[in-house]
């Protein structure tokens, strides 16, 4: 299956940009997330271990420009072939 | 032009007297009962595993209460953003520059606290060092950070409009290379805090931070605790200029060592710790292309820029963006492509200084710019009023310029020191250079952005402002009181400033980028509309008008234009408080929420409504014998909208430029070939005096910014970001010799002198 994603920032490790092809027929947004984070040639963190949620103070989500919130299962959400994922980073900072 | 009672007026500021006399309470003052005195141990080395840390001895000592090392910590990793997060409270695996706090002790005393140090034994096992752009991006340079596999962290990549044509239709094109050196921030007060944990564990932290937001926000994570278990409190704050943003050792040291002891704990590091170990400004290595047509018109620019930021990431990304996107203004250029990297190293961890590193891309394109004019023989006012933004002007990357000061600001600032008259003859040694330069009111970069402002109207009738921003000696405090007091119809001395209280103020981002007085000022408007429209209903029923025909001025709430039909401000305050029960609160909330976030992938995007513009002239002497640089005059014209303070503002103005005087001229923080520093006392690192200061003009263009507060832009950094390019091409104007490295030291000058000479 194939999931499209859309990004404020370079999602590490995506050599494909723009979508991720996976081997399997389904897959929940929390596997997808980790799926992206085992991607990254770099230390990234979608989803703290055991966490029901996102960190809010880290990340927005959204499938198909719904916020994954909106799905009653949440991060257990399965996504089909051609979602389309958006995460966007969120910064703490400034010069 | 509206006539303000307040606004606009150099008042007094709020806190001048309780600071000149001595009267301020900083962090380093505060005490509290059973208080301890912290001290931290210091990595000798830039670059070393740390195989053991034995503190049996230091703990035997009497006195000593407690002694703390990184695996104290919980081991979460805290930084900017989630996907640069690299920075630990304290190292555990190996230090990664020269004076990295390893272990820190509380004691009865600081003699006993200093001498339980020396009784720590620390095992390293050296490492070999990384101290340059050009070390940290060969393929097998020693990796510096243990939480990224390569010495690049971070990059950007922009490219906007068609670079490639705007290359084809340029007469003339030049490629130049400069670079920047590593500076110190140069605030006056050292790092400090106090922190104590109360019985049900929660910590209380006061300490010297610009950006209590983003303290709080870092600390609570790397401590893994929630927020409510921290309160944090800032007391009066000695300087900032950007190093003070994040929470260092310091901070995470006090707070472990008082939850092991249960005693408030107090560290205040010394000035030697904080020019060796604590933030400095990037080292830059860049490469300019300018295409331009034969009348001055810019047609596009390519460049690359390093930045080598230290062992963490910290603000580096915002740095490495900055760079490539201030390129875009305060000129037009309609195409540009950008590549940036950001870079470990082992020196000591970057934040940044005033102006961001605007400063330095504005630097190289200004001074790039001085080329080409006389290239292309085009005077170096032309060109630059050529090709200034002007109002409603959108840049390649996205940025929108409402209203733009800056033509006028280049006219003021040419006419005041006399440009076109230099230009008929001046004394020998002496030369005039220009700059310009943009900065944001204050960017919006996503998640927690918003300023807030609460306002509360005590029975005598005194407004107490609290905000979520910071007073660091900008002047904040007294531009917020101002507005209220204007908006409420007040004297200036009717508003009292409250503390920056985590508990009582709803944080805001904090204070950098020149946010403070548009976004909070925005906040305090709202604030102070919210109180005036809850008084007014008060006053309307008295005067049986409808609320919104009344007026708000000198203490009184009338009906417009009939003031003699109205009641004392003080009388619908105790209406309020003794017949109806109710507290008077006004509640202000203010944020860019119509902007174009930046996409970081892309550089797009509209990082700020209300860019402030400025055009620096500065006159100097270079001594032909010794190279030395004499700053003589300095002309600003400066657009930060409506002055609200027009004093403070100037003095944000010409210490945004001697500031960065220090930067072009003679600064830099030295190292080693092992990355030991070398110049961490203030004997030995120098930083501008009055001394060194120009007589200054400053010009306000008084423009009118259609979101800003009272129409004000941000103001402070502005002068910050065109000196040193002005500096740089005076020197030139001077004495014929382009120094693109800085500083532009004597020695510099005069070799260059002596190449001239010889060629």
């Amino acid at each position: 299956m194939k999931i499209y994603i859309k990004s404020n920032f370079i999602v590490p490790g995506l050599k494909n940009e723009g979508s991720v092809d996976l081997d399997r027929a389904q897959v929940t947004l929390r596997e997808f997330l980790n799926e992206l984070s085992m991607m990254s040639p770099t230390p990234i963190e979608y989803v703290e271990p055991g966490a029901k949620t996102l960190n809010p103070d880290d990340w927005e989500m959204e499938i198909n420009d719904v916020p994954y919130q909106n799905f009653s299962e949440g991060l257990e959400t399965f996504l089909k072939d051609g979602d389309i994922v958006t995460i966007r980073i969120l910064a703490l900072g400034g010069g | 032009m509206e006539e303000y009672s307040v606004v606009g007026k150099s008042v007094e500021r709020t806190d001048g007297r309780v600071k000149v006399t001595g009267k301020a309470k900083y962090a380093g003052d505060l005490v509290a009962p059973g208080m301890l005195q912290g001290k931290l141990l210091r990595s000798p080395l830039a670059h070393a595993k740390i195989l053991n840390i034995d503190t049996s001895r230091a703990k035997a000592l009497p006195g000593v209460m407690a002694v703390i090392t990184g695996r104290d910590f919980p081991g979460i990793p805290y930084g900017t953003r989630p996907d640069t997060r690299d920075q630990l409270p304290m190292p555990i695996t190996k230090v990664h520059h020269f004076g990295e706090g390893v272990a820190a002790v509380a004691a009865v005393d600081e003699d006993t606290a200093e001498e339980a140090l020396d009784l720590i034994k620390v095992d390293y096992e050296e490492l070999p060092v990384v101290l340059t752009a050009e070390e940290a991006l060969k393929p097998d340079s020693p990796p510096v950070n243990e939480f990224m596999k390569s010495n690049i962290p971070y990059f950007s990549d922009f490219n906007f409009g068609d670079v490639e044509k705007g290359f084809k239709e340029a007469d003339h094109i030049r490629e130049e290379k400069f670079s920047s050196q590593r500076v110190t921030v140069g605030f006056i007060e050292p790092h400090a805090c106090l922190a104590e944990v109360d019985p049900t564990g929660r910590v209380l932290l006061q300490g010297s931070k610009q950006s209590p937001y983003i303290t709080w926000r870092h600390m609570c994570r790397a401590l893994d605790i929630p927020l409510f278990r921290m309160r944090i409190v800032n007391p009066f704050v000695g300087g900032a200029f950007s190093g003070k943003h994040d929470p260092f050792d310091v901070d995470f040291a006090a707070v472990k060592l008082a939850q092991v002891t249960g005693r408030p704990v107090k560290i205040v590091l010394n000035y030697d710790e904080v020019l060796a170990a604590y933030r400095q400004r990037n080292a830059m290595d860049a490469r300019l292309r300018l295409g331009v047509k034969k009348n001055g018109v810019i047609t596009a620019l390519r460049a690359e820029c390093i930045l080598e930021g230290g062992p963490i990431c910290g603000i580096g990304p915002f740095n490495i963006y900055y760079f490539g996107a201030f390129l875009n203004i305060p000129y037009k250029i309609p195409a540009i492509e950008y590549h940036g990297k950001l870079v470990y190293s082992n020196r000591a961890p970057c934040g940044t200084v005033r102006g961001q590193e605007i400063t330095l891309a504005q630097f190289a394109l200004d001074s790039l710019l001085h080329m080409v004019a006389e290239d292309l023989g085009i005077d170096q006012v032309d060109i630059r009023a050529i090709n200034a933004v002007t109002d409603n002007w959108r840049t390649a990357n996205g940025m929108i310029v409402d209203v733009s000061g800056l033509p006028e600001c280049i006219k003021k600032s040419s006419d005041k020191i006399k440009w076109k008259e230099s230009r008929k003859g001046r004394p020998p040694g002496r030369g005039i250079g220009f700059s310009c330069a943009s900065h944001p009111s204050g960017p919006r970069l996503g998640g927690h952005f918003g300023s807030s402002v609460i306002l509360k109207l005590v029975e005598d009738g005194k407004v107490v402002l609290t905000h979520g921003g910071t007073e660091i000696g900008q002047g904040a405090n007294t531009v917020f009181c101002q507005m209220a007091a204007e908006v409420l119809g007040l004297p200036f001395e009717d508003i009292i400033q409250g503390v920056s209280d985590s508990d009582t103020a709803i944080l805001d981002s904090g204070m950098f980028g020149d946010r403070c007085t548009y976004w909070d000022g925005n906040a305090t408007i709202q604030a102070a509309t919210d109180l005036k429209r809850q008084l007014a209903e008060i006053a309307a029923k008295e005067l049986q008008a409808n609320p919104e025909e009344l007026e708000f001025k000198d203490k009184r709430i009338f009906l417009k234009g009939k003031p003699e039909k109205g009641i004392d401000f003080l009388l619908a305050v105790r209406r309020a408080y003794y017949e109806r029960g109710t507290p008077l609160y006004g509640r202000g909330y203010w944020a860019a929420t119509d902007i174009d976030i930046v996409d970081w992938k892309t550089g797009k995007g509209n990082l700020a409504h209300g860019l402030d513009f400025i055009a620096t002239a500065i006159d100097l002497h270079v001594d032909k014998e010794t190279g030395k640089v004499t700053l003589v005059k300095a002309a600003h014209g400066d657009d930060a909208g409506q002055p609200i303070n027009p004093l403070l503002l100037e003095g944000q103005v010409t210490g945004g430029s001697t500031h960065l005087a220090g930067q072009a001229l003679f600064e830099e923080s030295l190292y080693d070939e092992k990355g030991v520093a070398l110049n961490y006392t203030w004997r030995d690192y120098k930083q501008p005096t009055s001394m060194d200061a120009p007589e200054y003009v400053v010009e306000h263009v008084h423009t009118h910014d259609p979101y800003g507060p009272f129409g004000a832009k941000g103001a402070g950094e502005a002068s910050s970001c065109s000196t040193m390019a002005a500096i740089a091409n005076g020197v030139y104007d001077a004495v014929g010799v382009r120094i693109k490295e800085l500083p532009i030291t004597p020695e510099k000058i005069l070799k260059a002198l002596k190449e001239k000479e010889a060629r």
